[in-house]
């Protein structure tokens, strides 16, 4: 065998080069050979490859870990192709399709969908994944400044966040010591993770940030202590901000106050206001103006200056400041206001109360309720969401049958975001709601509706 | 608006639509007709004269359609025929769920409305005229002999024809030795091409795209494997070349080099051989050829133990028609009567006739030595280049440049892959896999996991 192997091999470099290669034959190969001995040997050689010899994996060869299993039990087989389908849509975000189905505790097939490799705001069941996809092994349940290396970014983020939940003081710990070895970034990003249980125990380490070589880090870190009531304002541009606003009497017997934004004459009045709202806390404008924190909340009149009392409160309120805040710019109505920068700082309670009145009254399709429910997706009852302005206007839509191009987004980004935020009970609902208006049942944009209904509650 | 016999002739192109759209209404034809109760969906399979059959949709109130078929026409016989039987006889049509496809043409239609512009007339068409059975024309006995003649001349000069072609291709490869495989290798397109085009002069077309096909599979190749598989190939070339030489008229062997066989001839072969199974769609390779051509290639796996493992249903469209949805989804079963191309070993089909079967029966058990049965399974036909292979559990590994490998559980047999994708698939255990093995690459078709069916579009 290893003779006609080399003999084929000597064959081959004749070919190679140019020749007959008949005179380099294996012997017992000769009497085979016909009028055109070296068509008849590149026949044999080729056939002799093909079945005599066997390809060999040899040398260093890598073998990656088997895909882990995750936390959460896979999608039933029946709802995977609605998943499949429902990520098919233009303008759905995986990501959300993936939290909705978390939501009700299941984790999808590998097969249907797979992270990307660092990517971030997935449910935390996901992890093993992204550990596997970054060849990453790690059996600690924290990381460590030894181990840090060894953690998938998602991954290590998401522990120090759980142990902030449990620990504090050992996160934080752990955070400062390695805070000072990572970019500014990076760095924005650890420190962020305070956030969740801050306390007074962090101000001492967050005060020592207030000189960080990152002007980003800086000002998260004056936020943080802000939140805590340890802002430190600089007079003069804490009366310059409030010069902006002011405290007027309203109501019967003029007993009630309102705090509203003087008018401005010019554009630059504009910008120095933004400007001062960025570095101010929202503790200082209350200062400013003679009352405290709450009650700026609670007599804020909205309109003109409410996006700096929107970045204000989020950025340095107290998380009951956020939610005062949003359930009082939500009896205002205002569809100019944008009120996302406070939904982070909202409680999943807060989320979940403040939902159904933004899916009423919302004209983003649906956009903003999504963001407020944040990674509690599929709760909203029935009762929140068909009698919402944008159901009301979706119906008559379908019924009517030939819809312009922006009565075509609406149906095609209402749809699916609707699969998203309903209950189960208030998906199937709705898809019976939906067909009664003209829709096919198998209408692709009904799949995160029908995803949705296919995937039971969880009981909690 | 409903389908009526009146508008299935206003929507016809013409009168020979009609006419066509008449011969296909048999239900034998049609191996499903279904219709949604709760929609105005109406969705068909027709069996065309290609080997994967035809999907057909049509909205009964818009008169929107879409056909697989490559035709220019709109809507083609396909849809006229499939409107045409429902007009006639709704209850026919099973009540049924659309399928994915349906949802899939749904999904790209909405929105669009009905079409603008002038309102179909059926001015010129009639239903009645296509039913009509067309006279035959007298048979002049003198016109059949004259006819005969002709067309025993034309095989005579056919079979010359590749019998030079035979001789030149033998010759160009005694050249390329003689000069020297360096010189082909580093020349390999223009003089591929060259000899490509000697090959359709010599009428033996298949063979021209076969050698066309030759320099991209070869320098898709890492340098070193590049000989090799130069040398397989172009030993391929001369066994078919001496094959042909030795049985001209043997008909795997005239598709190999000339032209296949329409379906009817097949289904009219009393040499066909039929086998009726449970089959499993494990994959499909749909290519645009260098010549203009799209092979779209569908491999079914008989999960029974009768007749050949795998078959292959394959259609030929011009390029210019458009991209072609799949016949198939990965993972679909269907029982049915299959007609192998005679001669050799059986690998390529057509359908005869299709039932959905909803039975779960594992894969069958891959041979002990899958290269062995695979060459065994080829002792008829050495010249194939690529040829299915069911293979054991095994997993993907990567050598010391990256390059992806499947070797068997227990090591004892490892075959480098072709294509594969990101995804977790390294990460997976594969019970079963069926793939595609050229001698140099595997080509996975799809794979049995404990997460279910993986399928790889290659």
């Amino acid at each position: 065998m290893d003779e006609i192997v080399t003999k084929i091999e000597a064959m081959k470099a004749r070919w190679m080069t140019g020749g007959s290669a008949e005179a380099l034959a294996p012997p017992d190969w000769r009497g085979l050979l016909d009028q055109a001995p070296d068509l008849d040997l590149l026949a044999l050689a080729g056939q002799f490859s093909r079945i005599a010899m066997r390809p060999d994996l040899a040398g260093r060869v890598r073998q990656k870990p088997l895909l882990p299993r995750l936390g959460l039990p896979p999608l039933p087989s029946d709802a995977r192709p609605l998943f499949r389908r429902a990520i098919a849509l233009k303008g759905v975000e995986v990501d959300r399709v993936v939290t909705l189905a978390a939501a009700r505790g299941h984790a999808v097939s590998p097969l249907d969908w797979m992270p990307t490799p660092g990517a971030t705001g997935l449910p935390a069941a996901y992890g093993p994944w992204l550990d596997w996809l970054a060849d990453m092994e790690v059996e600690e349940d924290r990381p460590t400044a030894e181990t840090w290396d060894a953690w998938s970014p998602q991954a290590r983020l998401t522990a120090i966040e759980a142990l902030r939940r449990t620990d504090p003081d050992e996160a934080r710990t752990l955070i400062a010591e390695i805070a000072p070895t990572l970019s500014a970034d990076a760095r924005h990003r650890l420190i962020g993770l305070m956030a969740t249980g801050l306390s007074d125990g962090d101000a001492d380490y967050l005060t020592g940030l207030e000189t960080d070589r990152s002007a980003k880090v800086q000002a998260l870190a004056r936020h943080l202590l802000a939140r805590l009531g340890r802002a430190q304002a600089d007079a003069g541009a804490q009366a310059e901000l409030a010069a902006f606003f002011e405290v007027k009497r309203a109501g019967l017997l003029s007993r009630g106050q309102v705090v509203a934004a003087r008018k401005l004459k010019t554009n630059a009045q504009r910008n120095r206001r933004f400007e001062l709202a960025q570095g101010l806390p929202l503790a200082a404008l209350a200062d400013g103006l003679g009352i405290d924190r709450g009650k700026l909340i609670d007599a804020w009149s909205g309109g003109d200056g409410t996006a700096e009392i929107v970045a204000m409160t989020a950025a340095t309120g107290t998380d009951d400041d956020a939610d005062r805040l949003l359930g009082r710019l939500l009896t205002q109505t205002d569809p100019q206001v944008d009120v996302t920068p406070l939904f982070p700082r909202l409680s999943a309670e807060a989320r979940l109360r403040h939902a159904p009145r933004i899916a009423a009254t919302e004209t983003r399709h649906f956009a903003l309720t999504l963001d407020c429910l944040g990674p509690a997706l599929g709760v909203l009852p029935y009762e929140a969401l068909h009698r919402s302005a944008t159901v009301t206007r979706l119906i008559p839509l379908l019924t009517k049958g030939t819809p312009d191009y922006a009565e075509r987004d609406l149906i095609e980004t209402a749809l699916p975001n609707l699969g998203l935020i309903a209950s189960r009970d208030a998906a199937r609902r709705l898809l019976g709601d939906l067909q009664d208006a003209g829709l096919m049942a198998a209408d692709p944009r009904l799949s995160p509706l029908r995803l949705n209904a296919a995937l039971e509650e969880t009981q909690t | 608006m409903t389908i009526t016999l009146d508008s299935v002739t206003a929507l016809a192109p013409d009168q020979a639509s009609l006419n066509a759209a008449g011969k296909l209404m048999k239900p034998g034809k049609w191996p499903l007709r279904q219709a949604a109760a709760d929609t105005p969906l109406v969705w068909g399979e027709c069996q065309g004269s290609g080997a994967n059959p035809y999907r057909v949709v049509f909205d009964r109130d818009d008169q929107g359609y879409k056909c697989s078929c490559p035709s220019r026409k709109f809507p083609c016989k396909h849809v006229l025929a499939l409107m045409w039987m429902y007009a006639d006889a709704p209850e026919a049509f099973a009540p049924g769920a659309p399928p994915d496809w349906v949802g899939d043409w749904l999904g790209r239609r909405r929105g669009t409305g009905a079409a603008a512009g002038t309102p179909p007339s059926a001015r010129g068409k009639s239903l009645t005229a296509a039913t009509a059975p067309q006279p035959e024309p007298p048979k002049d006995p003198k016109a059949l002999a004259r006819a005969q003649a002709a067309a025993d001349k034309r095989a005579a000069e056919t079979e010359a024809a590749l019998m030079g072609a035979m001789d030149d291709l033998e010759t160009w490869i005694a050249d390329q030795l003689r000069g020297g495989l360096s010189g082909l290798l580093a020349d390999l397109t223009a003089r591929c091409r060259a000899i490509a085009a000697r090959m359709v002069d010599g009428k033996a077309t298949a063979l021209a795209g076969r050698i066309d096909e030759l320099p991209p599979a070869i320098m898709a190749l890492r340098g070193e494997e590049r000989l090799d598989a130069l040398v397989g190939q172009l030993g391929k070339l001369v066994l078919l070349a001496r094959a042909v030489r030795a049985d001209p008229s043997a008909p795997h062997l005239r598709r190999a080099v000339a032209t296949a066989e329409r379906r009817e001839d097949v289904l009219a072969d009393p040499d066909a051989p039929r086998v009726t199974g449970l089959w499993d769609v494990v994959g499909e390779r749909i290519r645009t050829r260098r010549d203009g051509l799209v092979s779209q290639a569908t491999w079914l796996m008989n999960l029974g133990t009768d007749g050949p493992r795998f078959a292959l249903l394959l259609d030929f469209f011009p390029a210019s028609a458009g991209a072609r949805s799949s016949a198939f989804a990965t993972g679909d079963r269907f029982t049915a009567d299959l007609a192998f191309y005679p001669g050799g070993p059986p690998r390529r089909a057509v359908l005869v006739d299709r039932r959905p079967a909803d039975d779960p029966a594992p894969w069958p058990a891959p041979d002990p030595d899958p290269l062995a049965a695979l060459a065994a399974g080829e002792t008829g036909a050495p010249w194939q280049i690529a040829a299915p292979i069911l293979l054991p559990e095994g997993r993907i590994f990567l050598d010391g440049g990256g390059r992806p490998w499947w070797r068997a559980t227990g090591g004892s047999l490892s075959l480098p892959v072709s294509d594969l994708p990101d995804g977790p698939v390294l990460g997976l255990v594969l019970d079963r896999l069926a793939g595609l093995w050229d001698g140099t690459r595997l080509s996975i078709l799809s794979a049995q996991t404990e997460w279910g069916r993986v399928g790889f579009d290659g």
